[in-house]
């Protein structure tokens, strides 16, 4: 609460909560404001995933919301107009439908592989300080040798070889973005793991397992949010660049970066096809700008040593 | 000291020969034949049935299980897209050395310098490298100088003027320019520069130009266009190559000045507030004396240090950038070749950003520790 109230307070901080609510707003409703072609049904679809449905016994005729519906195959981008609000992209696609969505899409990827490559982190870097000695020194040296590909030329590497599909991009950001965790968390723990309070628990006679998890991990965890919260910002841009790239989703997919892709065409005539950059641009660009701000602010807030020096 | 750096320079070569060993490892999700490319050019693949393909295949031993030091009975982890397989399939508990050629074969054929051939531009993957290198080098080192200059100048003034407008103003810009994607940025500068106002065209160099620098007359002394066209005293030469280079070099380090405008700012603010700089006021040197001398040639100490960072930052950096603006240079490369799936180009390039990396990290390392006394390495 005590955070919420700073976060609040804070203008940045209030301009980044705003955005990415507004964001998720979005993402919630898209079925309501770009309904799919063909609904899902039921529609309960839409914000539960279909394997705890069919789990549960609801049967879920097969739809897919994320594609991008798509008004004909012409190769010059439509300008915005009643029946397309904002627009179409290079090949007709719906540019409003592929922002609403491609707002789920982007929560989707920044989740799942923040998540992931958080608890990866976390767990080999809690391991590696605290066993030390040799374990740390392997775990470190492999953490190096992921650390030696700069990190979009080692997503390029991945999916290249494992071939289109968010999910291959998703897999490809987490086996190259969990090293950066396991370092801070590593360090951390070595500068906590001689404290007291842990050695009182280790005479205690404590499971190794029970201190790391409720003595050490507790005391290091807030660097780990601040990281995860500006990665949200970044991995989402790294998968976006990869779709631009053409090493993304798959063709007609939502994704932000698939439609700046589309206007790579019509590069030398973008003054006259503005829409096609401009629109997925600023989405990608606000919804980085509110993970940064969030970010910056919980640094500032759960990080005392921080205070002050960036005022 | 001295056994930190021998550490660390021994410790190179094992780094090396890891990232070999984990794009092998990411390499066994492709199919037998796919890998084949990286063993014999692909255009005489070409030429081969399906039998020669079967023997190159057998003689590689690419079927075989993969390089461990001890193998187990086989295990096939199947990954939704692909299979991994690892261990030996005619071994019954734990084996010993179950070495397979093609590792080896593979690491000699990257240590020789051989890295396959590549589709993309139709040579030899090492040659198109080496081709490609003076574009992007010479993109870089015009992108750094402006950055460190302007930057760190940036960077001292928003901290001496704390809390005033060009502090905001500071701040301001490096909050929005680590938001702003690459390609993003710089679509919109194409756009507005190039197409409203057509004063920075992509490419490396206009037509007439370019069909001039491939004539004889024009001597190719480095391969950077900007250096070449000054040697051979053709100064419209010159300067079209930089009416090119604007935007790529902006694009590229935009993202750069915002870290290092951040950190010098931040690192300034720090050390303006030591006691040893009120000491010098008070003896009364003068305030711009007081900043230069004694606060920022401290501050500036961390800011050596990310340049590591910006480094790796730009390794990525160059794909995108050079990809929008049609610049033929390594980041090209890798993006054109990873299209159109050309594994053995995408690897050559990784191989060599991966050493330069890590290359560039250790000398990093080395100077830091050289420049502040205070860094106490074990």
């Amino acid at each position: 609460m005590e955070m919420l109230r700073r976060l609040v307070r804070n203008p940045l901080s209030f301009a980044g909560l705003v955005i990415l609510l507004g964001f998720a707003l979005v993402a919630l409703l898209a079925p309501v404001l770009a309904p799919p072609e063909r609904p899902c049904r039921p529609a309960a679809a839409y914000w539960v995933p279909p394997w705890v449905l069919s789990a549960v016994g609801v049967e879920v005729s097969p739809c897919k919301p994320y594609r991008m519906p798509r008004d004909g195959f012409a190769a010059d981008p439509r300008p915005p107009s009643p029946e397309h609000p904002l627009g179409t992209t290079p090949y007709q696609y719906d540019v409003f439908y592929g922002l609403i969505w491609g707002t789920r899409t982007a929560f989707r990827v920044g989740f799942t592989v923040v998540i992931a490559i958080a608890l990866i982190g976390v767990f080999l870097g809690a391991v590696a300080g605290y066993a030390g000695r040799w374990v740390d020194e392997l775990l470190m040296r492999i953490t190096e040798i992921f650390l030696a590909f700069p990190f979009l030329v080692a997503a390029i590497v991945l999916t290249s070889i494992l071939g289109k599909g968010i999910e291959k991009i998703m897999i490809a950001l987490i086996v190259f973005g969990w090293p950066t965790y396991a370092r801070l968390v590593r360090g951390d723990i070595l500068s906590i793991k001689e404290r007291e309070f842990v050695q009182a628990a280790r005479a205690l006679g404590a499971h190794p397992l029970r201190i790391i998890f409720r003595h050490i991990l507790p005391n290091t965890i807030y660097p780990v949010f601040v990281l995860a919260s500006l990665d949200m910002g970044s991995i989402v841009l790294s998968a976006a660049g990869l779709s631009f790239l053409g090493l993304g989703s798959e063709l007609g997919y939502a994704d932000w970066g698939q439609m700046i892709n589309f206007a790579r065409n019509f590069i030398t005539e973008l003054d006259r096809y503005w829409w096609t950059v401009v629109y997925p641009g600023m989405a990608i660009v606000l919804f980085v700008l509110g993970w940064n701000l969030l970010g910056d602010a919980f640094r500032d807030i759960l990080d005392p040593r921080m205070r002050g020096t960036r005022a | 000291m001295i056994a930190y750096i021998v550490r660390r320079i021994l410790l190179l070569p094992l780094i090396l020969l890891g990232v070999t060993l984990l794009i092998f490892l990411m390499l066994q999700l492709l199919n037998p034949y796919q890998r084949l490319s990286l063993y014999v050019q692909e255009s005489s693949l070409q030429r081969f049935g399906p039998e020669d393909l079967e023997k190159l295949i057998e003689h590689y031993g690419l079927n075989d299980p993969i390089f461990l030091p001890f193998t187990f009975r086989q295990i096939e982890i199947p990954l939704g897209f692909a299979t991994l397989r690892l261990g030996d399939p005619e071994c019954e508990g734990i084996c010993s050395c179950a070495c397979t050629p093609q590792y080896f074969a593979w690491l000699g054929n990257v240590l020789r310098g051989d890295l396959g051939w590549s589709e993309t531009d139709q040579m030899p993957v090492s040659q198109a490298l080496l081709s490609r290198i003076p574009a992007t080098a010479e993109l870089a080192i015009l992108a750094i100088f402006p950055l460190v200059l302007v930057g760190i100048t940036l960077g001292i003034l928003a901290a001496v003027y704390h809390n005033r407008p060009i502090d905001h103003l500071t701040r301001f810009l490096s909050i929005t320019g680590y938001a702003f994607p690459t390609f993003v940025f710089g679509l919109l500068a194409l756009m507005l520069f190039y197409g409203k106002l057509g004063w920075f065209p992509p490419g490396r160099l206009s037509s007439e130009f370019n069909e001039l620098i491939r004539s004889g007359d024009f001597l190719r002394y480095t391969g950077m266009n900007t250096l070449d066209a000054l040697l051979n005293g053709r100064f419209d030469v010159f300067l079209d190559a930089l009416r090119h280079l604007a935007l790529p070099v902006l694009t590229l380090s935009y993202v750069s000045w915002a870290l290092i405008v951040r950190i010098t700012r931040s690192s300034m603010l720090e050390t303006l507030r030591q006691e040893y700089v009120t000491v010098a006021r008070a003896r009364g040197q003068r305030e711009w004396v007081v900043i230069v001398k004694h606060a920022a040639r401290n501050a500036l100490i961390p800011v050596a240090t990310i340049s590591g960072l910006v480094f790796a930052g730009w390794l990525s950096g160059v794909v995108i950038t050079e990809t929008i603006f049609n610049y033929r240079g390594l980041g090209q490369f890798v993006a054109d070749a990873a299209a159109s799936l050309d594994i053995p180009s995408v690897l050559g390039f990784t191989l060599f950003a991966a050493t330069l990396l890590v290359v560039m990290n250790l000398v990093v390392d080395l100077l830091y520790a050289l420049i502040d006394p205070r860094v106490r390495l074990e």
